[in-house]
C-alpha cells in the first residue's frame, strides 16, 4: 500500500477545521475523533472513527477547508496519502469507490432534504406547473425548438395533466412556427443571404453571453429582453415578406405562431394588433372570407383605437362583397367613409360602393 | 460502449429541462453542452461542459426532477446511464467513479454553505450571508473592506436566501439606503463586505447561544 505511515500522540491534532490540504488518512491503530458543530443546532458532535476508516477525503477531493478537528484521543498510528495515492489506490478497487458513493451520496441527500425543509413554505408552483412554464418561456422568447422540446416532454409525463390542453395547442403553434421559419429562411436567404445569417448569429452570440447565477463567472450580461425584441421583429418582417411573395399560407402560419408567442410576452404585446391585422389580410388573400371576417372584428372588437381600424372595416366590407353579401359590404364601406380621420383607404371604399351598385 | 449507451444530439437539441423528471445520468464524450436555469425572466448559463464532464448525475440519488436544463452547444455526443447499469461503467471506467466521487463532495459543500445561510433567523442578515457566499465561490476574502461588485440581480439573491422577492427587495432597498451597498440593473456592489461578515457572524453566535 502506498502512503507513509504516521505515529500520532494521544492529545495532538492531526488537522484543524478549516484548515486546507490534499492528505487523506486511514486510522490503522489507536483511537481518532472528528470534532464539529452541527449547522442545524450548532451543537459540538464528536464522532469516533473505527479502525481502518479513512477521513479527511472529502476535503481533500473537493480542495475545501477541513469541515471537521481530528483529534487523536489514544496513540495512534495513521496511514496518510496524498489525494493521487488516494486516486490510483481506489480506481483499482471498485469497492472502495462504490462504499464511498455511497456514504456521499446519503450525505447528499440527507443535507439537501435539509435544504428543501427551509425552502418549502415559500417554494413557487408545483413540478408540474413549473415544467410547463418552462416551455412557456422559450415560447415568449421565440425558442421554438427549445420550446417545442417541452411541451413534448410535458405532455409525455403528464398527459392528463392540468395543461395538457394548453400544451397541445401551444405544441401546434410551435410546429407552425417552425415549419414557417425553415421555409423563411430559405427563402429570405435567396434575396439577402449575408443580412439573414447574421441576425442570426448575432442571436446566438447574445444567448451565449448572460451571465451566471452564483457569481462563479463573470460573463457579459445582456438582457434577454432585447433579444427578444429583436427577434419579433425580424420575424414579424420575415412574415410580412412571405405575403409580399404572394406565399399567403406560410405568412399566415408564421403570423399565428407569433402571436400566440406574442401574447406571452409583455414587450412583444404592442405587436398583436399588428399581427392579428396581417393574419386577417392572410385569410383575405387565401380566399378564407369568413375566418378574415372573424379576426378583423375580433381586432375591431379588442383594439378600438388601433390604426388600421379603417383598413379593418374596409378589409370586412371586400370579405362580404366576395361571399355575395352585397348589403353588408356596403354597409362596411360606409362605416369607413363616415369614419375619421380622412385616409387613402376612403377612396378605395367609394369606388367599391360605386361597383356594387352598378 | 458507444452502441449500447451512446446519444447524439444535434445544436440546440436540449438534452433534458429543468423540472423533467428523470434518473439517467450522462458522460460527455464529444462536443459541449451548456447547463441553463431560468431565473425570473432570464434563461442564466451556469456552466459550459467539456468532454469528460460528467452531467445529471443528482440523478442516481433521488427521484427529485432536473434542477436545471442541458442543451447540446455543437454536435453532442453522451453515454447515458442508470441506477441499473451504473455498476458496468463503474468497472469498464474507475477514472469517471474518482470525478463523480468529487462533483458529489464540492456539492455536500455547496449545500451545506447554502443550509448555513437558510438557518440563520431574519432576512437581512440571510441576504448577507449570500453576499459572503458569493465573494467566496469568487474566491474574495469575506473579510475585505473594498468594495465587490457582484454580477447578480434580485431574484438570485432572493433564491438563494429562500425568501419572497419582496422581502429581499426591502432589505436591499434599506442596505442602499444606509449607503452599504448600491444597486444597478445587472449588479450590486457591496461597500464593506467584512461589516456584513460581523453582522451573520454575530446572528449566529446569538442563535448558538439560546440553544
Amino acid at each position: 500500500m502506498p502512503g507513509i505511515l504516521r505515529n500520532y500522540k494521544a492529545g495532538s491534532i492531526i488537522y484543524f477545521v478549516g484548515d486546507i490540504g490534499d492528505q487523506i488518512y486511514i486510522l490503522k491503530s489507536g483511537a481518532v475523533d472528528l470534532v464539529y458543530h452541527s449547522i442545524e443546532t450548532g451543537e459540538e458532535v464528536r464522532e469516533t472513527l473505527k479502525n481502518g476508516e479513512f477521513f479527511g477525503v472529502k476535503s481533500a477531493l473537493a480542495r475545501r477547508p477541513r469541515e471537521e478537528t481530528a483529534v487523536v484521543v489514544k496513540d495512534s498510528q495513521v496511514l496518510v496519502l496524498t489525494t493521487e495515492e488516494f486516486e490510483k489506490l481506489i480506481t483499482k478497487n471498485i469497492k472502495i469507490i462504490t462504499n464511498f458513493l455511497r456514504v456521499f451520496s446519503n450525505q447528499l441527500r440527507r443535507v439537501g432534504k435539509l435544504v428543501h425543509s427551509f425552502l418549502d413554505h415559500s417554494s413557487g408552483g408545483d413540478n408540474e406547473t413549473e415544467l410547463f412554464n418552462i416551455g412557456e418561456y422559450y415560447l415568449k422568447n421565440h425558442k421554438y425548438k427549445q420550446a417545442k422540446y417541452v411541451y413534448e416532454t410535458y405532455l409525455k409525463h403528464y398527459p392528463n395533466g392540468s395543461y395538457a390542453a394548453k400544451a397541445r395547442d401551444r405544441l401546434e403553434a410551435v410546429m407552425d412556427a417552425m415549419d414557417g421559419k425553415s421555409i423563411s429562411y430559405t427563402d429570405i436567404s435567396k434575396e439577402s443571404p449575408l443580412e439573414n445569417n447574421q441576425s442570426e448569429k448575432n442571436q446566438e452570440d447574445k444567448s451565449q453571453g448572460i451571465g451566471t447565477v452564483g457569481g462563479k463567472k463573470t460573463g457579459e450580461k445582456s438582457s434577454s429582453k432585447k433579444v427578444a425584441d429583436i427577434d419579433i421583429d425580424t420575424k414579424f418582417y420575415d412574415a410580412v415578406s412571405l405575403f409580399s411573395q404572394e406565399k399567403y399560407e406560410e405568412a399566415y402560419r408564421l403570423f399565428k405562431a407569433l402571436h400566440s408567442s406574442s401574447s406571452l410576452n409583455e414587450k412583444a404585446q404592442e405587436y398583436i394588433p399588428k399581427i392579428e391585422f396581417e393574419m386577417g389580410r392572410c385569410l383575405l388573400a387565401m380566399k378564407k372570407y369568413k375566418e378574415a371576417i372573424l379576426v378583423f372584428t375580433n381586432l375591431i372588437k379588442r383594439f378600438p383605437k388601433d390604426e388600421n381600424l379603417k383598413d379593418a372595416l374596409f378589409n370586412i366590407g371586400i370579405a362580404y362583397k366576395k361571399l355575395g353579401d352585397t348589403e353588408k359590404a356596403a354597409s362596411f364601406f360606409n362605416k369607413v367613409l363616415k369614419m375619421l380621420p380622412e385616409s387613402p383607404i376612403d377612396r378605395r371604399a367609394k369606388k367599391e360602393l360605386a361597383s356594387l351598385k352598378k | 460502449m458507444f452502441s449500447k449507451f451512446g446519444v447524439t444530439y444535434q445544436p440546440g437539441d436540449i438534452i433534458f429541462c429543468e423540472y423533467e423528471p428523470g434518473n439517467e445520468f450522462y458522460l460527455l464524450q464529444e462536443g459541449r453542452v451548456r447547463v441553463t436555469k431560468i431565473v425570473g425572466d432570464m434563461e442564466k448559463t451556469l456552466d459550459i461542459l467539456q468532454p469528460g464532464d460528467i452531467f445529471g448525475e443528482m440523478a442516481i440519488l433521488e427521484n427529485q426532477p432536473r434542477s436545471a436544463t442541458a442543451v447540446a452547444i455543437d454536435k453532442v455526443k453522451v453515454l447515458k446511464f442508470n441506477k441499473e447499469n451504473f455498476n458496468l461503467l463503474l468497472q469498464a471506467n474507475p477514472q469517471m467513479a474518482v470525478k463523480l466521487l468529487k462533483i458529489f463532495s464540492n456539492r455536500i459543500y455547496d449545500a451545506k454553505r447554502r443550509l448555513m445561510i437558510l438557518t440563520l433567523p431574519d432576512v437581512e442578515s440571510k441576504v448577507c450571508d449570500v453576499f459572503l457566499m458569493l465573494a467566496e465561490n469568487q474566491g474574495i476574502s469575506p473579510k475585505t473592506t473594498e468594495p465587490v461588485t457582484f454580477n447578480s440581480t434580485v431574484e438570485e439573491i432572493a433564491h438563494w436566501c429562500g425568501e419572497k422577492e419582496n422581502k429581499v427587495k426591502e432589505v436591499l432597498r434599506n442596505f442602499a439606503n444606509a449607503g452599504k451597498i448600491q444597486i444597478f440593473e445587472d449588479r450590486i456592489v457591496v461597500k464593506n463586505l467584512y461589516e456584513m461578515y460581523r453582522i451573520v457572524k454575530n446572528k449566529r453566535k446569538k442563535q448558538s447561544n439560546q440553544e
